[in-house]
């Protein structure tokens, strides 16, 4: 699947960010948000939303394991970790995800473990696009 | 598959920072905007839009990389 960078404002004039349009559903209500905007973040150890997203899909967010937030917030924040299906271009992938109220960003993150695990990605930013090509079924919904 | 590019810069800039909008389906414009995901989607399933995308509007998206 390939998808397009996509352009945002800034004091340069624009900047391009690999985000994507994503649904997330949880297993538990079986509910699907709204699309919501993530990038796709290697230097993220494993996924994380917003918390806001994942109580609009019935997710009790701080029932789920606490773990320290860092390097997208201003000081150390809170992530809450539940199982969530993420919708990407069509594919779902069971992962466990952290949501947090600490979230200082102003996207999602797709990180390595749960996302970048489960693909193969390439960027070309001089053709403007990036691919996501899915590795095995492993994790993934039927 | 290979989608449309999306170009937000006109669309973001520069009357949202620090909130939460829904982008209409074509992402050519705001069409719900609020201080939480709560209320962007209490607002979005009111006025019955169809396929909205939810982010989080910053003024400049260049402090986020320097």
């Amino acid at each position: 699947m390939k998808f397009p960078y996509t352009t945002y404002p800034s004091s340069n004039g624009a900047i391009f960010f690999a985000t994507l349009d994503i649904t997330l559903v949880s297993p538990k209500t079986g509910k699907g948000s709204y699309q919501y905007k993530v990038v796709l973040d290697s230097g993220a150890s494993h996924c994380v939303f917003h918390a806001g997203i994942g109580e609009s899909i019935g997710i009790d967010i701080s029932s789920g394991k606490r773990m320290p937030l860092k390097g997208v917030t201003d000081v150390t924040g809170e992530q809450y970790l539940h199982v969530v299906t993420l919708v990407v271009g069509g594919v779902p992938y069971l992962v466990e995800a952290g949501f947090s109220y600490d979230l200082n960003f102003p996207f999602g993150l797709l990180g390595q473990k749960g996302f970048f695990e489960q693909n193969r990605i390439s960027f070309d930013l001089p053709v403007g696009d990036f691919e996501i090509t899915p590795k095995s079924r492993k994790n993934r919904e039927a | 598959m290979k989608t449309a590019n999306t170009n937000l810069t006109k669309v973001l800039l520069p009357r949202y920072n620090k909130e939460w909008v829904a982008l209409n389906e074509q992402q050519t414009k705001v069409v719900a905007k609020g201080k939480t995901v709560e209320e962007v989607v209490a607002m979005i399933t009111r006025q019955k839009i169809k396929n909205p995308v939810l982010t989080y509007a910053v003024k400049d998206y260049q402090v986020l990389v320097s």
